[in-house]
């Protein structure tokens, strides 16, 4: 048998770009629909408005830039309006997701010239837009159809534990059963639509496993250090937007670092910003920050720790 | 006609903000309202047009090696009477504009057209140039403090000009704002240079 | 030589220049800046003690960087005390002043000085609808921050979303009361 093997770079099939996006987007298809059982038919229209204003825009600004508008279709802008979805407050104003969504595909990804050269995570970026223009509808939560039947506003879990120190149980995290944001309410659903990506191979493990290790280590020693003072690891683990950061915004393959070494600091350093912001920081939650703070270094890992040819010199 | 076209340069052409990317210190910081801006405007206007005046006075006395120090002599004069005179006259604003007043004496515009311009050309060049400079500068806080404010604040000079319906966005007032309204407002600006030369 | 005898000549000559505008425009302004902060001051007080500027005076009891304390007299007696207090708040130094009965036994009313908080958020500890809640309030040194709606002299309400913000001006007025109290029994022995 005559096998030719070719060097790299290898070269892919066009089709993979809208079969990986259609994977990551039936992963997130659990945790979508868990929102809107928990918040009613408000979380569908929050991820519609997010989703609508991220394809048009995507359209527009092809169109602009005299670009292929098909382009618009590959599901990245999609995906992009979906995760925005899930990161906001079911509360919040349809006009305010717009402008996220508008925020998060123009000045993220199309300024910086579209697909794959973004250097922040889109969705990311409209949420601190967002965060930092409406600061009060974005922490206005309130509380699961589940947990209560009228729609009093409430603290998150982290919220709760950061200024009146009330731990919520574990399996009401697991299963759902706090306030927060549309995606960020489930911790199992988000762990099993991330096991399959995993399984399907279309993220690299050692970014979840990084991120939610540190997480674990880096809790757990404050904790055993002062248990009465800092929450516990598995507490850390599943409040708050830890499940789908983890998942499915660190693991974006545009804005994480090729080489294993690049990704072993890009997500051991998420997971060290997210315990110092929830723990010390002002704010109770911090993955947004920190996953935006650590895409800022991948360019420089990716030219610093890539993995060098046989033979080459630095 | 010469002349003329000293004092308009700086309006588009070579607009110290958008064009020559200078001042960027009080163009970031104290665009948040239009009552800032002007405020800014009018220091950063007085310092240059009386340091250029001066210096275009003063060019053929000044030893090469000294003109440097001279010349920042002769603006630190002029920031610190602006800065005096704010604090005596209109303690609100002085307040609101808090160290950038001062801090004019660093700024690249007004140093940059004593060295490029007034040391070398007769006074009545020299104040026409550092007149339209100080327009130009005027042009871009006034555009970007009015985005900022309206965006921001939902006002303009302090009236209110959208409805009670507009929720205002309130990182257009803060430092990540002025980032952004910059670069929308020097893309304009570039594309509309491009449209009308194409 | 001839050179730098020059230089440093032209130099000094401007040098001296300058300083001597800058003096003789001093002359006018600094009075307008002093007549300013003087004229801020009364009003602060007047606004937090009901000081009435017609009939009543005030002392300086002590004047630091970050704390200052004045007692205003009417007549002979003592009206108020107005403690002006400073601390970090969630992105620079809040300052704010506040006036207190003699006796210490309640709060006159708050005033915020000078903050950087974040607009929106923060920056609500300027709204009159959070400052009023401080009239009435215990000035005991431990008062202690809600989340909701208090009546209770030994309570204040905290700012939704703000509770850096709330907390640190908090701190500051218990600081201010503590440091204030201490002062005012050392000069009465």
């Amino acid at each position: 048998m005559n096998l030719i093997v070719s060097s790299s770079p290898h070269i892919h099939g066009k089709d993979s770009v809208p079969k990986i996006m259609l994977h990551v987007i039936l992963a997130l298809l659990p945790a979508a629909a868990a929102s809107i059982y928990f918040f009613g038919i408000r979380a569908l229209w929050v991820m519609l408005v997010s989703i609508a204003t991220a394809e048009i825009s995507e359209y527009l600004f092809l169109l602009l830039r005299k670009k292929d508008t098909s382009a618009a279709l590959d599901g990245s802008a999609f995906l992009t309006g979906l995760l925005l979805a899930l990161t906001l407050p079911p509360s919040i104003n349809l006009s305010m997701v717009a402008i996220g969504a508008a925020v998060a595909i123009i000045i993220a990804k199309q300024m910086f010239g579209g697909f794959g050269a973004n250097i922040f995570n889109p969705a990311l970026v409209g949420r601190a837009f967002l965060q930092a223009a409406f600061p009060i509808p974005m922490t206005t939560w309130v509380a699961n159809r589940a947990a209560h039947i009228d729609a009093t506003t409430v603290a998150t879990p982290l919220g709760g534990f950061k200024f009146s120190h009330i731990l919520t149980a574990h399996k009401d995290l697991l299963l759902g059963n706090v306030a927060g944001s549309l995606g960020e309410t489930s911790a199992l659903l988000l762990l099993l639509g991330g096991v399959y990506l995993l399984v399907r191979r279309y993220i690299d493990w050692r970014i979840p496993v990084g991120v939610l290790g540190s997480v674990a280590v880096f809790s757990g020693i404050l904790w055993l250090a002062n248990s009465n003072k800092y929450p516990d690891p598995v507490f850390m683990l599943l409040a708050g937007g830890l499940m789908l950061g983890a998942w499915f915004m660190a693991t974006d393959p545009v804005t994480s670092p090729v080489s294993p070494a690049g990704i072993w600091i890009y997500s051991i350093g998420i997971g060290f910003f997210v315990v110092l912001i929830r723990v010390f920081g002002g704010m109770p939650e911090g993955v947004m920050y920190s996953i935006l703070i650590m895409n800022s270094f991948v360019p420089l890992m990716d030219k610093y720790l890539r993995q060098r040819m046989l033979g080459e010199k630095k | 006609m010469k002349l003329w076209k000293e004092f308009i340069k700086g309006w588009w052409k070579e607009n110290p903000v958008f064009v020559m990317v200078l001042g960027m210190c009080p163009t970031l910081a104290v665009t948040n309202s239009v009552k800032n801006a002007i405020g800014m405007i009018g220091a950063v206007a007085f310092v240059l047009v009386g340091s250029s005046f001066i210096v275009s006075v003063i060019r053929k006395m000044v030893p090469n090696q000294v003109r440097i120090a001279t010349f920042i002599v002769v603006i630190a004069t002029f920031v610190t009477m602006a800065d005096r005179y704010l604090a005596a006259y209109y303690p609100d604003l002085s307040k609101a504009l808090g160290p950038y007043v001062p801090l004019i004496v660093v700024n690249c515009i007004i140093l940059g057209r004593q060295e490029a311009f007034a040391s070398k050309n007769g006074v009545v060049a020299s104040v026409l140039d550092a007149l339209g400079m100080s327009m130009g500068f005027g042009i871009a806080l006034m555009l970007m403090s009015s985005v900022r404010e309206i965006l921001g604040s939902g006002t303009w000079l302090g009236m209110r000009v959208l409805g009670s319906w507009y929720i205002p966005w309130q990182v257009m007032i803060l430092p990540a704002g002025a980032f952004f309204v910059l670069g929308f407002l020097i893309w304009g600006f570039n594309s509309i240079n491009k449209a009308f030369k194409g | 030589m001839k050179d730098s005898l020059r230089m440093i000549a032209v130099l000094t000559f401007f040098a001296v220049l300058s300083g001597g505008i800058l003096g003789w425009f001093n002359t006018f302004t600094e009075k307008r800046v002093k007549e300013n902060k003087l004229r801020e001051l009364i009003a602060s007080l007047q606004s937090v003690t009901g000081m009435d500027p017609n009939t009543d005076t005030y002392k300086i009891v002590r004047k630091d960087k970050d704390f200052e304390l004045y007692r205003i007299i009417s007549g002979t007696e003592t009206k108020a005390y107005a403690v002006v207090g400073e601390g970090n708040g969630y992105q620079d130094k809040i300052r704010l002043i506040f006036g207190v009965k003699p006796d210490f036994s309640e709060i006159i009313a708050l005033k915020i000085l000078e903050e950087k908080e974040t607009p929106g958020l923060g920056a609500r500890i300027e709204e009159e609808g959070y400052l009023k809640q401080w009239k009435g309030k215990a000035a005991n040194g431990s008062l202690k921050l809600v989340k909701t709606p208090t009546e209770n002299p030994y309570e204040v309400q905290a700012i939704s979303g703000a509770t850096i913000s709330s907390t640190a001006v908090l701190d500051i007025v218990n600081k201010s009361v503590a440091r204030a109290k201490k002062l005012i029994k050392e000069a009465g022995k």
